[in-house]
């Protein structure tokens, strides 16, 4: 019996081997592929438009044909007047941010990925995506999930939605920005119109205190600020040359910010002689603020890897200065390796 | 943006080996570029990302292997096995040796005859030389689990060329 599972085990493993040895090199599947990136990324965004102009037309169609004006609806909110302050967000709502737009979803509202490379079949609930995550599942097709999502009109670092199909019970709205398309799908329009109708450029600082964008470069450290006390802001942001894209942002209570710098000040000096910040065109920055400025912030230097530069100091990355860096929702590649707890959901 | 010199660099280094998978996983050529080419498409957009992680060959495995399965339930394929599907056109004279055996065509014949789960397990363990435990890390599946499908792969693939062995 043994010698029959030896047999088999070992024929297979040469009939699949040999199947495969003479497969002919594909020469163009880099160029392949890109080619379909940007067929699907182009199918996309007009599958988005040709839903809204169905939208329009559908309204315009009830109102010709004189849709009966007495029959009880549903008014959809009118958008915020102002966006100043946080009266723009709805009760049961809180405020995202990501490139420089921000917009309201429902409290209960997780984290996940919309985008088509991987929705689960079985995904129900709604959830915010923020693109640029790592997703533990992929390559999963079938239609879409609810939630919102961020759809780059640019040519370049599209994040993957692509080929979307949606629920057949969704409500879909969506907004364009100079650079970015914001793309609703939820279950109920009024709901749709709701969240549609948050949707705006941050001018300034975001509701949890961050800019949309900085200028940042991963080669020179920010002016920082003395620490004078005061809720923190946790800004991520994306780093393009001397550019940076706010990914993130979330206003830590006063009782987390207190923890936050009493991770910062534990945290181990790491600045050995003469050591550049990283020169690199691109990375991801944490830059951690108050109302006064930019306290501290994460980034790499070349010679030290991942740092926190806190306090007048360069210190090594902790656990504990991770805890608080990197807001729920976070995904991606642990800075050098160091093994810490992310927030979990608020 | 992604870092586009290094994404064709690997996928020249690398694409091939993941074709070689996918041809396991579809049994045809043209289904296994297709996989690839869009597993392909689905990562330029992260490959930043992607390329920052310690085995970022794995992941896009992870990938060829989900795609393949969802292609699967999609279109819901029931591939019948035939007599003759080995291809020796492009393989090497010891591949070649081997395709030739009507064992071995029977044999491939039966992988395909495995249900999806089943050949995505046989071909990790047997094509690419993985443990049960990368295995299930792969497909997302407990260890056992990806131990019950290769053996259960193998059980089928018994049943099929029963008296030939």
């Amino acid at each position: 019996m043994t010698e029959q599972h030896d047999d088999l085990e070992t024929r297979l493993a040469a009939v699949l081997r040999a199947q495969t040895a003479g497969t002919p090199r594909s020469t163009d599947l880099a160029a392949a592929a890109r080619r379909l990136n940007g067929t699907r990324r182009r199918n996309l965004l007009l599958t988005v438009a040709t839903m809204a102009a169905v939208v329009v037309a559908i309204t315009t169609t009830i109102v010709l044909v004189g849709g009966n004006p007495d029959r009880p609806s549903s008014p959809s909110p009118a958008p915020p007047a102002s966006f100043d302050g946080t009266d723009w967000i709805p009760d049961g709502f809180r405020a995202e941010s990501y490139d420089g737009i921000e917009i309201a979803v429902p409290e209960d509202w997780r984290y996940g990925d919309l985008s088509q490379w991987c929705v689960p079949e079985d995904h129900e609930a709604p959830v915010f995506d923020r693109p640029g995550g790592i997703s533990t599942l992929v390559g999963c097709i079938g239609p879409g999930g609810y939630g919102v999502q961020f759809l780059q009109t640019g040519e370049t670092d599209l994040e993957g939605a692509a080929d979307r199909e949606f629920p057949d019970d969704a409500a879909v709205r969506s907004r364009s920005f100079d650079h970015l398309r914001v793309l609703v799908v939820v279950r109920g329009e009024t709901l749709a119109d709701q969240i549609i109708g948050t949707a705006h450029e941050i001018v300034g600082l975001d509701t949890a205190g961050c800019a949309g964008s900085e200028q940042l470069s991963l080669a020179r450290t920010p002016d920082l600020t003395p620490d004078e006390g005061g809720p923190i802001s946790v800004c991520r942001y994306d780093v393009h040359s001397n550019r940076a894209s706010l990914v993130q942002s979330e206003l830590l209570s006063p009782s987390d910010s207190e923890s936050a710098r009493a991770a910062l000040d534990a945290a181990p000096e790491a600045r050995p002689a003469r050591c550049s910040a990283e020169n690199g065109a691109q990375g991801e920055v944490v830059l951690l603020r108050t109302a006064e400025g930019p306290l501290a912030w994460v980034h790499t230097f070349s010679c030290l890897g991942t740092v926190v530069e806190w306090d007048g100091t360069v210190r090594k990355l902790t656990p504990d200065v991770l805890h608080w860096a990197y807001s729920p929702g976070w995904s991606g590649v642990v800075p050098d390796g160091v093994n810490f707890r992310l927030r979990t959901f608020r | 943006m992604p870092r586009t010199e290094d994404f064709d660099a690997f996928v020249a280094t690398r694409g091939h080996a993941l074709v070689r998978l996918a041809l396991v996983l579809t049994g045809g050529l043209p289904d296994a570029e297709d996989v690839v080419q869009d597993v392909l498409a689905k990562a330029l957009p992260r490959w930043r990302k992607i390329s920052a992680m310690a085995d970022p060959e794995a992941y896009l495995r992870r990938m060829v292997v989900n795609t393949h399965i969802s292609s699967w339930r999609r279109f819901r394929r029931h591939e019948t096995p035939v007599e003759a599907v080995l291809s020796s056109e492009n393989a090497t004279d010891s591949a070649d040796t081997v395709l030739n055996s009507d064992e071995n065509r029977r044999l491939w014949s039966a992988v395909l005859s495995l249900t999806p789960t089943q050949r995505v397990a046989v071909a990790l363990r047997f094509h690419e030389g993985l443990s049960y435990a990368e295995i299930a890390d792969l497909t997302g599946t407990r260890e056992a689990t990806a131990r019950s499908h290769v053996f259960r792969g193998l059980e089928r693939l018994r049943s099929v060329l029963k008296g030939e062995l």
